[in-house]
């Protein structure tokens, strides 16, 4: 996918990141942020995040998250949870 | 019969909420930005607005992108606060006005402007931390807010977004709502946002533009609507959209003149700005 620039409207990428978003917005409640952090990738399965957005997330990478679909509002919760060890 | 007593911009920046809630705005790095609101506080004394309309943007906590309205205006009697992912706050009640509420809705569908209502909806930090800057408490904490509320989201979220021109018109829409509702209120407009600053990157400050803006936002905010919103994020973000936030209150609170203005930068990674238009007429 050519790059996204928040803010702009990309209709490849409104096309895209459903799942990631959603998987995201739940992380305004602190039981979903602990859910998530005990097992990321199960909570992320959870939401059927496909495999480009399963990778986003384990990188914490802004410019794969967008690429994957992430809009920043959402993306803003999941900065809002600490890293997981290991993520880059 | 409605008056709109003023409009007031302000940024919304959560370092801003977070030195109120810790009683440090003497001693942040923009303390001259809190310094500003004393020119706010008497002026709310003289103008004594009994309802605040919030022009603001949802950062993901009320909406998502499963019903994404591009306007939607709270006719709630009350909303609440919630987490944010930062940790649950202490929870809070605002007081709505339903009834002034629903008349604006009316009188907008009448105007060709089909807004989404919504009987429920949590307040995030864009609305709350502009009701806490103009009525802060004595202490730490927040103050009481004295005044009814009515929150109105325009969607920054998810492109495509409405324009800077349709803002400023749903602006002067809903200017035309207050001054026809049969009842006595004073209204105070507020626009919850910006100047420039884009989430997640750092140093995304355009203080060139974020000054032409405070500029036209005083004597002529018809030019403001003439940038496309792809020209708002080459030059001042993302989240510099939340402009329109301003857009739609100057419509609103149209002419007067301006009690106080300041514009500090950075507040974090945010163009900081506050400006009060005063428009009351034969009362000054």
């Amino acid at each position: 996918m050519t790059d996204v620039q928040p803010g702009k409207f990309h209709p490849q990428a409104a096309l895209k990141g459903y799942a990631l978003n959603r998987m995201c917005f739940t992380l305004n409640s602190a039981e979903s942020r602990a859910a998530f952090t005990a097992d990321p990738d199960g909570y992320c399965a959870r939401f059927g995040l496909n495999d480009e957005e399963v990778a986003a997330v384990r990188s914490r990478d802004k410019k794969r998250l967008f690429a994957a679909g992430g809009n920043m509002y959402f993306l803003a919760k999941l900065d809002r949870v600490p890293k997981p060890q290991g993520a880059r | 019969m409605g008056v709109v007593v003023g409009g007031l911009g302000t940024s919304h920046v959560p370092m801003i909420g977070r030195a109120i809630a810790a009683n440090k705005q003497a001693e942040v790095p923009f303390a001259p930005f809190f310094a500003s609101f004393g020119r706010v506080h008497a002026w709310l004394d003289e103008a004594r607005p009994d309802v605040v309309i919030v022009f603001y943007n949802d950062h993901g906590l009320n909406f998502f992108l499963d019903n994404m309205p591009t306007f939607a205006i709270g006719v709630a009697h009350d909303y609440r606060n919630a987490d944010e992912g930062w940790g649950p706050p202490e929870p809070r009640t605002f007081r709505g006005d339903a009834e002034l509420a629903w008349h604006i809705v009316g009188s907008l569908m009448a105007d060709e402007f089909d807004v989404a209502t919504c009987q429920e909806m949590i307040f995030d930090h864009a609305g709350i931390t502009a009701l806490d800057l103009l009525f802060p408490a004595d202490g730490a904490g927040h103050g009481d807010i004295p005044v009814a509320t009515i929150p109105i989201m325009i969607n920054g979220v998810l492109p495509p977004l409405p324009t800077p021109a349709r803002c400023y018109k749903l602006g002067q829409a809903i200017g035309r709502a207050i001054r026809s509702f049969p009842g006595d209120r004073r209204v105070l407009l507020v626009g919850s946002g910006g100047l420039s600053h884009e989430l997640g990157v750092s140093g995304k400050i355009n203080q060139d533009f974020d000054r032409l803006t405070l500029e036209k936002i005083e004597h002529d905010p018809q030019a403001l609507t003439q940038f496309t919103n792809d020209e708002i994020v080459d030059l001042a973000g993302a989240q510099g959209l939340e402009l329109m936030t301003w857009l739609a209150m100057r419509g609103a609170a149209a002419g007067g003149d301006i009690v106080t203005s300041i514009y500090h930068a950075p507040i974090s990674h945010t163009g900081g700005a506050m400006m009060l238009i005063d428009t009351r007429e034969g009362e000054r």
